[in-house]
Formats: structure tokens, sequence, C-alpha cells
């Protein structure tokens, strides 16, 4: 490189490094805290996408709609064994996805499930509340991950503050929940690392790192806005799926 | 009856009985026959370690020499955990006697109450004393 | 190989046990210690209302009495909230309702019939993961959480993962074309006292494991008052003229837990419940459906009309 490209290459460094500050300190947003200094993530949010029907960019088929994807990068790095079962999952979504059979559907899909849910939040934990099949998640913020072998469907939640990021690393999962309706998948060996940061009045950065040796060769990303719904009388009502599903008086 | 089995036995029964009533659970009279008890012995094929009911699946050989699969329903895995359980202890072909009630539909399930071990050990199972 | 132990042996083996351990003072996991005795609904009632009076709770940040924690249900309502002898299936204890001073529910003839039938016909709604409804899912599990903020109060039980959001900023109900297991709570600060009023219930959960029901206009109000530093006194007024005479009013007393570093843990329940399913359903049971208001009129006249008719026949015998 000739000493002119350096010192223009060391300018345009320095431009970028000015404007990417000026950029993140007109975008940082100082929120309101509870009464222990951190950020207040409490109150009814909701996403708004169609990631729940497919968490990468799709084209609309019959009954479901159109939607850019919320991975990063658009690129879900499966082994290649995990491809065909991606594929066989979709072609079985109607039996074999758990919100088919009204049972959990696991984290983060709850996150992006088209309905509004609700956080609350203390020194201890913070717990998000849900209308399907009244899931529950408490992120503890004290006490480590519980020894295993433990499948739960929401997995184990265990957070800390990371400045004013809320950071949830979530293990002990089961392996029969997927991340969409479209067959896209886990092990039990799914490993979550999730970032809620709030970003403005009524927004909220979701972010999440996704691994699991079992079935994709490395981590990846995905990141999407929750919004706030702003009905002063908004409830997180209930989908009792299981009570209302077909022939509901016949046990099940 | 072996005399250790007995006493294993008299053991677990007074310790279920105090243990009762901190249950906060549906009736097992829905499923199991209250009034009756019933052991069998044989080798662990699958633990369901799940909720809210954990499950053994055990091979039992009959009085015709047959193998027979016997389902055995637990309280949930968080109580058993919370009792000291673990699923090390429940391997695959593992031999153990189990001590509970029998179904009310006549299948070959039992509400498991106490486990005992191939070597001695005892396992209860239920809601715990705290009552969980 | 398959041993079947006689049942009397086994419960006689069982009793001798207990002689044995008779000294032995049981482990208690909750705080003991405190103002009201809390082994009888009814006088824990009237001593907690006393002692209420004058304590004067811890608060929490936002200037409420601070009821969070891990708090342990006393007695054993959800099999039966009257008074009821201990079996191989239950604990036993005293009557549940406080008024009125019978501790029987004031419930109506044709209701009575209709609890009886409830039990044998349909399974509970516990044992395949329905939620309880208010107030069943206040003493249905016997360990809660309660968590609460400036303008919530979150009740959550472990079992089947069920769990009570209480908004306290006394807003109005929502619209009655939409019912909810758990109703519609609106809840209010009254001093120290949490006052909770919940319509909206769809009815389809009972009030214990003996059939005892409501129908969908029932109105239930509850109130939450710390009695002293580990004591919770909760009430709850049933108010269903379909079903039952008058409102009539259950009590129980929470203690503060002393489960060192208690985590609720995640209970799936519908997931992996379907054997258990399978067997209440072989055995005949059905799914409880609920009750209207107007269903509970359609029963109550045709059972006056029963009575009516029946009198009528005794009548033409005697002539």
């Amino acid at each position: 490189m000739t000493n002119m490209n350096r010192i223009g290459l060391g300018i345009a460094t320095l431009l970028i490094l000015a404007l990417t500050s000026l950029a993140g300190i007109a975008q940082e947003y100082s929120p309101p805290r509870t009464s222990d200094g951190h950020p207040d993530l409490q109150g009814v949010w909701q996403a708004l996408n169609t990631a729940v029907w497919d968490i990468q960019d799709h084209s609309a088929s019959y009954g479901v709609p159109a939607g850019q994807g919320i991975v990063v990068g658009n690129h879900i790095p499966y082994q290649p064994w995990a491809l065909e079962q991606r594929e066989e999952n979709y072609n079985n979504r109607l039996t074999e996805d758990s919100e088919a059979n009204c049972k959990m559907v696991g984290v983060p899909r709850i996150t992006y499930m088209p309905y509004p849910f609700q956080i609350f939040q203390t020194a201890d934990q913070v717990v998000m509340t849900y209308e399907w099949v009244h899931s529950i998640r408490n992120i503890f913020l004290k006490g480590e991950h519980l020894p295993g072998p433990i499948e739960w469907y929401m997995g184990d939640s265990r957070g800390h503050w990371d400045g004013d990021t809320l950071v949830v690393d979530v293990m002990h999962f089961t392996g029969e929940t997927w991340l969409d309706r479209s067959g896209n998948f886990h092990s039990p060996s799914l490993h979550l690392v999730e970032r809620y940061t709030r970003t403005g009045p009524d927004h909220m950065l979701y972010e999440v790192t996704i691994d699991d040796s079992e079935v994709y060769t490395e981590p990846w990303q995905i990141s999407m806005p929750l919004y706030r719904r702003m009905e002063s009388d908004i409830r997180v009502l209930e989908y009792e799926c299981y009570s209302l599903a077909e022939a509901s008086t016949q046990v099940q | 009856m072996s005399i250790r089995l007995t006493i294993t036995t008299i053991l677990t029964a007074g310790l279920l009985l105090t243990a009762l009533p901190a249950m906060a659970h549906h009736s097992k009279a829905l499923q199991f026959d209250m009034t009756g008890e019933i052991s069998v012995e044989g080798t662990i094929v699958e633990l369901e370690w799940r909720n809210p009911h954990a499950w053994l699946n055990i091979e039992v050989v009959n009085e015709a020499g047959e193998p027979e699969l016997w389902r055995i329903e637990f309280s949930s895995a968080n109580s058993l955990i919370r009792r000291g359980w673990r699923p090390a202890d429940l391997p695959v072909g593992a031999m153990l006697k189990v001590h509970g009630l029998p179904s009310r539909d006549g299948s070959r399930t039992v509400d498991g109450e106490e486990v005992t071990l191939a070597d001695g050990r005892s396992l209860l199972a239920g809601s715990n004393v705290e009552g969980y | 190989m398959q041993i079947n132990v006689p049942y009397i042996s086994g419960r006689l083996a069982a009793v001798a046990y207990l002689v044995l351990l008779s000294n032995f003072a049981l482990a208690q996991y909750w705080v003991t210690d405190s103002t009201c005795p809390d082994d009888n609904h009814a006088a824990f009632h009237a001593c907690a209302i006393e002692a209420a009076k004058t304590f004067e709770p811890a608060l929490t940040a936002d200037g409420q009495p601070d009821m969070s924690g891990i708090w342990r249900r006393r007695g054993t309502a959800h099999e039966n909230i009257h008074a009821h002898p201990p079996t191989p299936d239950d604990g036993g204890g005293p009557s549940f309702i406080v008024a009125p001073a019978s501790g029987i529910t004031p419930i109506q003839d044709w209701a009575e019939a209709k609890r009886r039938q409830n039990r044998p016909e349909y399974v509970h709604q516990n044992a395949i993961c329905r939620l309880s409804g208010v107030p069943l899912t206040m003493y249905m599990t016997g360990t809660m959480q309660f968590m609460q903020n400036a303008d919530h109060f979150l009740v959550q039980g472990e079992e089947a993962h069920a769990f009570r959001v209480i908004p306290v900023d006394d807003r109005e109900h929502i619209g009655e074309g939409i019912s909810l297991w758990n109703g519609d709570s609106v809840g209010r600060w009254q001093g120290n006292r949490l006052v909770i009023d919940t319509t909206n219930q769809s009815a389809e959960a009972w009030l214990d494991q003996r059939g005892r029901f409501f129908t969908d206009e029932a109105h239930v109000e509850e109130s939450f008052t710390l009695v002293d530093a580990n004591t919770i006194h909760y009430q709850a007024t049933i108010t269903d003229p379909n079903v039952y005479t008058q409102p009539f009013t259950v009590a129980l007393a929470y203690r503060r837990s002393t489960a060192e570093g208690f985590e609720v843990w995640e209970e799936a329940c519908h997931e992996n419940n379907a054997v258990a399913a399978e067997q209440f359903e072989g055995l005949g049971y059905k799914v409880y459906p609920g009750m209207t208001g107007d269903e509970s009129r359609r029963l109550s006249a045709a059972w006056d009309l029963e009575q009516a008719e029946l009198e009528a026949e005794l009548e033409e015998a005697e002539q």
C-alpha cells in the first residue's frame, strides 16, 4: 500500500469512527429505570413480523404471507444431514409442529408468536407471561444453570445485566420444538444467548445467538424489534389451545 | 419376601402416610385403586424423565416366564429432582422393585410410590415431604 | 415376578411405623411462628382480621405492602372446601368456608344434585392440565410465588405452569364478550389490603375436587392482607345467584416458605400427559364443559317443575 493510500485509509477510518460514535450517541436511548437502576423492560410487547411462519426470507404460499426474515445474513448454518430433516419437518408440519399439537413452542419462537406478551421485573427475576397455552418464563438473575440432564420446553434461563442490555443464557431444552412453522429445528443441545435492549419509549431490540453443535456448523443470530402495545386497557389474554381443540369434551 | 424388603416396605409406608397431607395435586383415585397395593420387579427399559409425571417402563417376567411391559407413573421430574433422584440412578438395564398403587382400568400401570434399587437403596416418589 | 401385597398388612405395618415415629417432630418448611394459628380456617380468619388492624407491613419501593416471595398454602381446600376426613387420597381438614358460619356452601337444591354428578362424570381439570380459575388457582398448588410491581400483581404456581396476572390500577373490566379460564381480574390497594374483582370466567373450572361449580356470571372478590411478616390472609367471596342462595366466603393462610433458594421451575403438563388422558377417557371420564347462566336457569326451572309435579303426584296418590 502506498503512503498516499495509507493516509487516505487513515482519514477514512477516522471519519468512520467519528460518524459511528456520533450515530451511537444519537441512537443511544436512556430508558426509564427500575428502583435498582436497571432499564425497565416491563409492559406488554409484541413482535410484528412473519418469523413465526418462517424465520428466513420467504415468498407467500397459500395461507402464509410473504416475509422478510429475522436471521442475520438470512443463512442458517445447518449440518448437511439437518437440511434433509428440515425438509421432512416442513412436509409433516401440520402434524409434527408442537404448535399444531397445542404444546409449548420453546424459545425464541414464543417471543415472536403473533400475540402480546408481558414482562415483569425485580432485582432477582424477570418473568415473561404469554397467551399461548399459558407459557411462562422465569429468568433468574441470581444462580447458575441447573445441572442436567433436564429437558424443558422453555429451557432454563439465567440472566444478567450487561450495561443496559438484559442478557439471558438459555439451555436444557427438549428436541421437540421448532424455531418456526416451517420446520427449522434444534436438538436438546440448543444453547441461546438472548439480548433485550430498550431502543426507545415503545421499542425494544431482541437479538439471539443460537448455537447447537448437534445441528448447526456454527452459531448464528436472529435480530428483530419488539413493539409496545399502546392500548391503555391491553391485556395478555388466554389461548388455551388444547382445551379448545376439536372434540374437546373428549379427554386430551 | 426378604426381611430387608419387608422393613423397607414398612419404612416407606410410614413415610408415605406422613407425606400425604402435603400433596397438592389432582386426586390419584381418578386413575388408581386407592385400596390396593402392588409390587413389581423387573428391568428398566426406558426412563421418561419428564413433567408432569416421570415414567419408568420396566420389563417384568410374568409367572408364565413371558416378558411384560409395565409402566410406572411417578410425580413430576421436578419433584423427584428435589427429592434427590437422579436419572443416572435409573439406567436402562438396571433391576429394581417398584411398590405402589394398581391402576383402576386393569392396565399394566402402577402409581409408583417407592423404588428399591439393586444395591438396596430406596427412592421415595410423590410430592416430597416439603410438599412442592 | 409380581407380588401382590395384601391391603391390610401393608397399612397395619404403616401404622406401626407411625407409632415408632411418634416421638419425632416433623420438620416444617414454612414459618410457623405467627400471630394467628392456621390449622382452622375460621379461627385463622377471625384472628387475621384483628391482627391486620395493627400490623404495619414492610413496603416495596412503590410503597405497597410487600407480599413478594415464595408462599405455602395451608390446608387442603383443593380437595374439598367443606370439612372432610383424611383418606388414602385426601389429607383432610376443617371447612374452608368462613361465611356462612356453618361452613357449608349455601347451594341451591338443583345445583347440589348436579354437583354430586360432576365428580363421577368429569375428570378433574387439573389432571388434564387445565387452568383452575378463581379462586381455585389460589389453593390448587401448595407452593406459590407472588411478585408485584407498581401496577401488577403476579401469582404463579409451578404445577402445570399456572399463573394469574392482576393489574392493580383499578382499570375497567374487559368486555363481556371475552371469556377466560382465569377470568378478568382487576385490583386495587385499599390501605394495606390488595382487593381483586374477577368476572368473565368461562366457569370451566371448579372450586375444588368435589365438583363444586359456578356459572359464567359469577363474580369473585378476593383480598390479600399481610397479618405478620410471614403470613398472608387470603379470602374470596363468591357471588353467583344462579347456583348459590347467598354469597359465601372462603379463607386461608399463606405462610412464608423457608426453602433456601427455591426456584419455580417449568412443569410442562399437556406435552407429556397423553397416557394419563387415555386412561381417564377409557374409564369413562368426560371433560367438564362449564356452565352458562342460561344453562343454570334452564336446569333450575326444570328442577322446580319436577318438584311441583312430584307434589301433585303425591296429592293425587293420597286421594
